[in-house]
């Protein structure tokens, strides 16, 4: 595959985990998933979108159009796989955003299923087998020293097509393969129907939230963390006669996020982390019939303060 | 070069030329302006309540509603307020400059739901902007509707905008004009109160009627009380919300109320959909 | 400890003496411990204080005013003198209560030491010198060195510099003598130092974690936030990102005390306190100055003396 695409694999950069260019055999030993979601190669934290230049005596515009070469991602999770399907509605209704769909229709992704329940994640609750994916074009199981695979669609057919690395496999083996996650096991936190409905009967509850959100420093670990958080800006970068407008990722968590010139409605920390809970448990359901969330657990493993979003869940659920 | 449309991207603007810069006070000006590619000032068209997204290269991007009526084609106008870095740089340009202009966006004024009735337009400040569009529209189809009043109001003589449009609508015997200000100063002849007062005085029929109101949050709310105490229902009354936003086509995630986003399923809203807001913040 | 703590807390409540106490909860994740505000005495009820108390609480002084009962460590009482100095909070509304602290596990030194992952890690006890670990079943050992925040192996304050009252255990350095981080960095040639800092500042994603968790950076409005001028581009470019650190550096100089939060919650983990190691080594050769330690010492960029060198002026 390498020879015509670009081939992307866990590896361990600077002591973090990230998707990058494959380059040797030495596969995801001790691998869970990547800091950074893999969204990050789908919807990148920046992106030119422009740039003007002044020819004479106007300006002149110059598209950067979305890359175009072919891309395969292997050892993507089932949450962050998912994740990508969960945003591909917000780019792809109305007007169509081909950076992103673009990437999306370019990448062949192949997933891995876990073993290791990640710190913090709660998948489960949100409606994801860890050890299974639709999301996928292939999905791997490890069974012994090998691979089983489930192939999902036709582009996934005609990569195991080429070349001899894949034999038959059965049902059977395929189910065998399902194991034992590390880690899971435990009940059920939540239920994800009860926090739904819940968070939008208690939105106005200001009491609630200020109380679940009195810790929150306001960063952007969570939302960038996020596989499924998308606000970006437009931000405009200028020299002499040229400037590019990029697009960057942005938080709703910041202070200055809603804030206009004579007034900011989310001037209040608490407003801001209703404004989150609520759009991804709540607003976006009736948006996009999806909850924005796939409890891959990096907000709750990173947070500065351990602002635990499961503990927050629960207590909108009571 | 501009790339084709279809590789274009969503986000790249189309180059707009100002052919008149027009000062309407000391921190509002009126830009007519031009699509420079001569195809697309024959296909352009809108609707009175949208908006676009306005670039000044380098400087940024900003929002505001088209001021023009979509039965004037001609040109386009926008009216910016100077309060920030974008609105700043707008403020500085003269005719011949060259803007981005992606648009249009959001819903519009439900024109359908206005004929046949009597109209009262209630403006304040730069809220006439919006307004401005929907009035210039409705009169230049004047026997669609009936009985017309326009309420306009601001903080002083110097804030009035659209002096020549203001004018203009006194002088239509087939239109109600009031024009107040909150201040008055030494060479002011006219009507001096708030717009919400001001209204109540002037006391419009509701039976039947429809209003729309624009200006600031506050004026709004006490126009909105007004009105209701002079008979309107919520569902008689419209207005335009402002948040801020970015991308104006509904992704950035900025401008939401609740599970609404101001560009795509506003930025016009009833007050009987403002009123079944699961969200204060706006 | 836990329950002299809640009564005391309490006792503070009922007599109206605060309005919030900042404490420590059971963290929801392992070898964590989360930030407890409490506005009634019923809030203490989960109070909590283990080993593994890193944050820093005098990061809430920006956003928690008038009367406030605080727990600190001795570090963390650093932050209190400079947040005094710079005229932030008022000692009269302050009760400062210490917390003894045997030295912060570092679980990103301990990960590389034992080459493992977070969810690998069973156990972690402390034993004398030693830092026990269960990892995957099998137990091990590292020392101090391996396992510390580099912070807590260079500690010369583990009392807090001024109480209300002091929590019973000892209040000593993990090391008996103070090991301060290497200087590799430092050697190498202004090239090589920028090779360094770029391909870190390639990773800032712009969250500002750095920013918020600091109790020295305490402007309602950060320079970043400001776009008329726009002095630093919000964008995450190497260059922009160079920009935001430094600036930022130059921003706390006087005030930062090392607390190291900034590296600690950083997600991208890149090497911050190198930053802040360079600048406060830089105001004590050129200014003699230590930030918060000594309340009565004014702070470097807030005063001039004849003394200041001055042989850059040609």
């Amino acid at each position: 595959m390498r020879d015509r695409a670009e081939v992307l694999g866990p590896a361990k950069e600077n002591g973090l985990w990230t998707f990058r260019r494959f380059d040797g055999l030495d596969l995801l030993r001790g691998f869970q998933n990547s800091r950074l979601p893999v969204k990050a190669l789908f919807l990148e934290p920046l992106r030119p979108l422009f740039e003007w230049k002044q020819q004479g005596d106007s300006p002149e515009l110059y598209s950067f159009p979305p890359a175009g070469d072919e891309r395969l991602i292997f050892g993507i999770r089932s949450c962050d796989a998912r994740a990508l399907r969960i945003l591909g509605p917000v780019f792809a209704r109305d007007h169509q955003d081909a950076l992103y769909l673009k990437n999306l229709s370019r990448t062949l992704l192949l997933g891995e299923a876990c073993r290791v329940q990640c710190e913090g994640s709660f998948c489960g609750e949100m409606g994801i087998d860890p050890q299974d994916s639709g999301d996928c074009d292939i999905f791997f199981r490890e069974i012994a020293e090998e691979y089983v695979a489930k192939v999902l669609t036709e582009r996934g057919e005609a990569l195991i097509g080429e070349g001899d690395f894949f034999g038959e496999a059965t049902e059977e083996q395929w189910r065998s393969a399902r194991g034992e996650i590390r880690g899971s096991g435990k009940k059920p936190l939540f239920e994800l129907e009860t926090v739904r409905v819940r968070a939008a009967e208690r939105f106005s509850e200001g009491e609630l939230w200020q109380r679940v959100s009195a810790k929150c420093i306001n960063c952007g670990v969570c939302t960038y963390l996020c596989p499924t958080c998308y606000c970006f800006d437009l931000c405009d970068l200028q020299t002499p006669n040229r400037a590019v407008r990029f697009r960057r990722w942005d938080s709703c968590a910041f202070s200055d996020f809603t804030g206009m010139a004579v007034h900011n409605p989310r001037e209040e920390k608490w407003r801001r982390y209703r404004q989150r809970v609520s759009h991804k448990f709540n607003f976006f359901f009736q948006n996009f019939q999806a909850i924005a969330c796939v409890g891959c657990g990096r907000c709750v493993a990173h947070c500065p303060v351990n602002l635990d979003l499961r503990e927050v869940l629960l207590e909108v659920a009571g | 070069m501009i790339s084709p449309v279809a590789e274009r991207g969503i986000y790249q603007p189309d180059l707009m030329e100002v052919t008149k810069v027009i000062a309407e006070t000391w921190d509002t000006k009126t830009l007519h302006i031009q699509f420079k590619d001569p195809a697309l000032r024959k296909s352009f068209s809108f609707l009175s309540g949208q908006f676009a997204e306005y670039s000044v290269f380098g400087e940024g991007e900003a929002t505001f509603c088209i001021s023009s009526s979509p039965t004037r084609m001609d040109h386009l106008e926008v009216s910016v307020k100077r309060v920030g870095r974008v609105t700043s740089a707008l403020h500085q340009l003269n005719a011949g400059d060259m803007i981005g202009f992606r648009g249009p966006y959001g819903n519009h004024f439900p024109l359908d739901m206005l004929q046949g009735r009597n109209l009262l337009f209630i403006g304040g400040g730069i809220g006439l902007a919006p307004l401005r569009s929907l009035i210039q529209n409705v009169l230049d189809h004047r026997s669609e509707y009936r009985e017309i009043m326009i309420i306009y109001g601001a903080r002083s003589p110097q804030d009035l905008c659209f002096k020549y449009d203001l004018e203009a609508w006194s002088r239509d015997p087939s239109v109600k004009m009031i024009t107040t200000v909150d201040v008055e100063d030494k060479d002011w002849k006219g009507k001096v109160g708030l717009v919400p007062s001001v209204m109540e005085e002037a006391a419009p029929s509701p039976a039947g009627a429809a209003a729309i109101a624009c200006g600031p949050p506050i004026m709004i709310r006490y126009t909105l009380k007004s009105l209701e105490k002079i008979g309107f229902a919520p569902s008689q009354v419209w207005t335009t919300l402002e948040m801020k936003m970015k991308c104006g086509l509904g992704k950035c995630g900025r401008c939401n109320i609740g599970p609404l986003y101001v560009c795509k399923d506003g930025p016009v809203f009833s007050f009987e959909e403002i009123r079944s807001f699961i969200s204060d913040e706006f | 400890m836990n329950d002299e703590l809640i009564i005391l807390a309490s006792q503070l409540f009922d007599e109206g003496r605060i309005e919030h106490f900042l404490a420590y909860r059971k963290g929801t994740v392992k070898f964590k411990t989360t930030p407890l505000i409490a506005r009634t005495k019923k809030d203490l009820q989960g109070l909590w204080m283990d080993d593994f108390c890193a944050s820093n609480l005098t990061l809430y002084l920006k956003e928690i005013k008038g009367r406030v009962g605080i727990v600190v460590k001795g570090c963390d009482s650093r932050s209190l003198v400079s947040l005094l100095k710079e005229g932030q909070v008022k000692r009269e509304d302050l009760y400062v209560v210490g917390l003894p602290c045997p030295g912060q596990i570092d679980l990103r030194k301990v990960q590389s030491a034992l080459a493992c992952e977070r969810e690998d890690l069973e156990e972690i006890n402390r034993r004398g010198p030693q830092i026990l670990i269960r990892v995957n079943g099998q137990e091990k050992a590292l020392q101090k060195s391996q396992a510390f925040l580099d912070k807590c192996l260079a500690c010369q304050y583990p009392k807090p510099l001024f109480f209300d009252h002091l929590l019973p255990g000892e209040y000593v350095s993990p090391l008996e003598e103070a090991k301060f981080p290497g200087d590799e960095l430092r050697k190498k040639s202004v090239l090589g130092k920028w090779t360094f800092w770029a391909e870190q500042f390639e990773r800032c994603i712009r969250c500002y974690a750095c920013r918020n968790i600091c109790p020295a950076c305490f402007c309602p409005r950060c320079v970043v936030e400001e776009n008329l001028p726009q002095w630093v581009s919000p964008l995450p470019t190497r260059g922009d990102n160079f920009v935001f650190h430094m600036m930022r550096m130059m921003h706390v100089a006087g005030t930062c005390v090392s607390c190291g939060e900034c590296q600690r919650v950083c997600p991208m983990e890149i090497p911050l306190m190198k930053l802040n190691e360079k600048m406060t080594d830089d105001l004590r050769e050129l200014f003699g100055f230590m930030a918060g330690v000594d309340l009565n010492v004014p702070l470097p960029f807030r005063t001039f003396s004849q003394e200041d060198p001055n042989d850059f002026i040609k």
